[in-house]
């Protein structure tokens, strides 16, 4: 099961293999989880979202065509849920969080080491608007090209970039810190 | 420096840009979802796994038998149909099937009755007709006594040869009729066998006074004799069947002195011995207790 792709796993899961769906799981459950994670203020509703996206995975085995890559496929899923659950309760980040890292480290002035700067940079993250953190995940914990991530949230591929490069320029100014 | 060219240069530094910022993104200590989670996720994909498999069985299941259901719906329209459009065999006549099982039950409970009523006729008819039979036997020549026999038996006869040809019967009727006219037929026969025998009997009654009377008469008392004796006195037979009444005593010992005058002393001694076994303390008239006293 190792050697075997995304796709065909998950048509071994949709004709009845328990197994392939494990193997499939145990390679994609932390990058999924991440995703989701880094877009929700809490952990509990991190964890209901992540078992919400392997349901619908789940239901929607049958639905699975080949011809996509399966990665696309789940973070489609995992976008759409993510959408959904935003739609229902608007999750903020506090404006003040980005006045507050960016005033802190202006306070402070001292050297920020990489844990530091780790920590600056989940900070930042969050402080993102939605669909530039949300192309960005897509970009560093699924691995998706621009392409992709245009077709998970349903966008040209130049809004993608635009999005990435807003995202990038934010982050890079922390990071350069 | 061409539109293109400008677009590939600033993907090369969004690239790069985002390489830098992966690295730092990934050196973090990597958040990891919680055992029990993973144990939910797999648990709810090993059961969907199992439902499909089972549900492969539940929906061919479902298949045959809505099949089955829709085979028997056309098949029974195509029959309904076939009914239909088939036209009327023959209008007014009697279907041959039915009226041939009719028949036949009524040839089964016709036998069976005729059966039945000469079983019957035997039982309760015998033992009241013998009596009188036997009475008459005892004093009538034995012409007579036969004649009254085959009177008396052939009722009998006849109802169980008409029994025996129950087909030749022309109107079929129904069992329960068919069973009370028999019933009816046979009340008549027997009133008219009473009213015979009642008839015999006066005749006989008349020939028996003569008889005392006429010494000619002794000798039409003598060809009787022999078979009264037989039937009428020790056993009585009635159809082949056994009836152990004893006759009248003096109507016994009237015939025993009658033995005796005959010179049938061998009778004489027999029927003499079972009367005293039958009736042991009756007065023996004096005729007969001096052919007794003789006799010792």
């Amino acid at each position: 099961m190792r050697d075997v792709s995304d796709e065909q796993l998950m048509q071994l899961y949709a004709a009845g293999n328990a197994a392939a769906f494990e193997t499939l799981y145990q390679r994609h459950r932390g990058p999924v989880y991440r995703y989701l994670t880094r877009q929700t203020v809490d952990a509990a509703t991190a964890n209901d979202l992540y078992q919400g996206v392997w349901e619908k995975i789940i239901v929607a085995r049958h639905r699975y065509r080949p011809d996509a890559k399966f990665t696309t496929w789940m973070y489609r899923i995992a976008h759409n849920h993510l959408m959904d659950h935003f739609r229902k309760q608007k999750p903020t980040v506090p404006e003040g969080q980005i006045h507050n890292l960016e005033s802190g480290d202006a306070e402070t002035g001292e050297v920020i080491d990489r844990e530091q700067q780790h920590v600056q940079l989940m900070k930042a993250i969050t402080t993102l608007p939605d669909d530039q953190r949300d192309a960005l995940l897509l970009k560093l914990e699924g691995g998706l090209s621009l392409e992709e991530i245009g077709t998970v949230t349903g966008v040209n591929r130049e809004t993608v970039k635009s999005r990435l490069r807003y995202a990038s320029n934010k982050l890079k100014l922390i990071l350069e810190q | 420096m061409k539109p293109e060219d400008n677009n590939t240069v600033n993907e090369q530094n969004l690239d790069a840009d985002l390489n830098s910022i992966g690295q730092a993104y990934k050196r973090a200590p990597g958040d990891e979802p919680p055992d029990l989670l993973d144990q939910a996720v797999l648990n709810k994909a090993r059961l969907a796994a199992e439902v499909r498999r089972s549900g492969w069985h539940f929906g061919g299941f479902r298949w045959i038998s809505a099949f089955a259901t829709a085979s028997i719906v056309v098949v029974s329209l195509a029959l309904v149909m076939e009914q239909v459009a088939r036209p009327p065999m023959s209008d007014g006549l009697p279907a041959q099937p039915s009226s041939r099982t009719e028949s036949y039950e009524i040839d089964v409970i016709s036998a069976d009755d005729a059966n039945e009523l000469i079983e019957a006729e035997e039982v309760i008819v015998g033992a009241d007709r013998e009596a009188q039979e036997f009475r008459a036997k005892q004093d009538q020549p034995a012409d007579q006594n036969i004649e009254l026999r085959a009177v008396v038996e052939a009722p009998a006869r006849s109802r169980v040869e008409g029994a025996a040809a129950p087909a030749a019967a022309p109107p079929p009727m129904p069992a329960t009729l068919q069973k009370r006219s028999d019933e009816r037929q046979q009340q008549d026969e027997f009133a008219d066998q009473s009213a015979i025998v009642t008839e015999q009997k006066a005749m006989l009654e008349k020939s028996d006074a003569d008889a005392d009377t006429q010494e000619g008469a002794r000798d039409v008392m003598d060809t009787a004799a022999e078979p009264v004796a037989e039937s009428d006195l020790g056993a009585i037979t009635v159809s082949g069947h056994a009836i152990a009444k004893p006759p009248p005593p003096d109507v016994w010992i009237k015939q025993i002195i009658h033995w005796k005058h005959m010179q049938l002393n061998e009778k004489f001694e027999r029927e003499f011995a079972r009367f005293r076994k039958v009736y042991p303390d009756y007065e023996l008239p004096d005729e007969l207790a001096n052919i007794v006293r003789e006799d010792q």
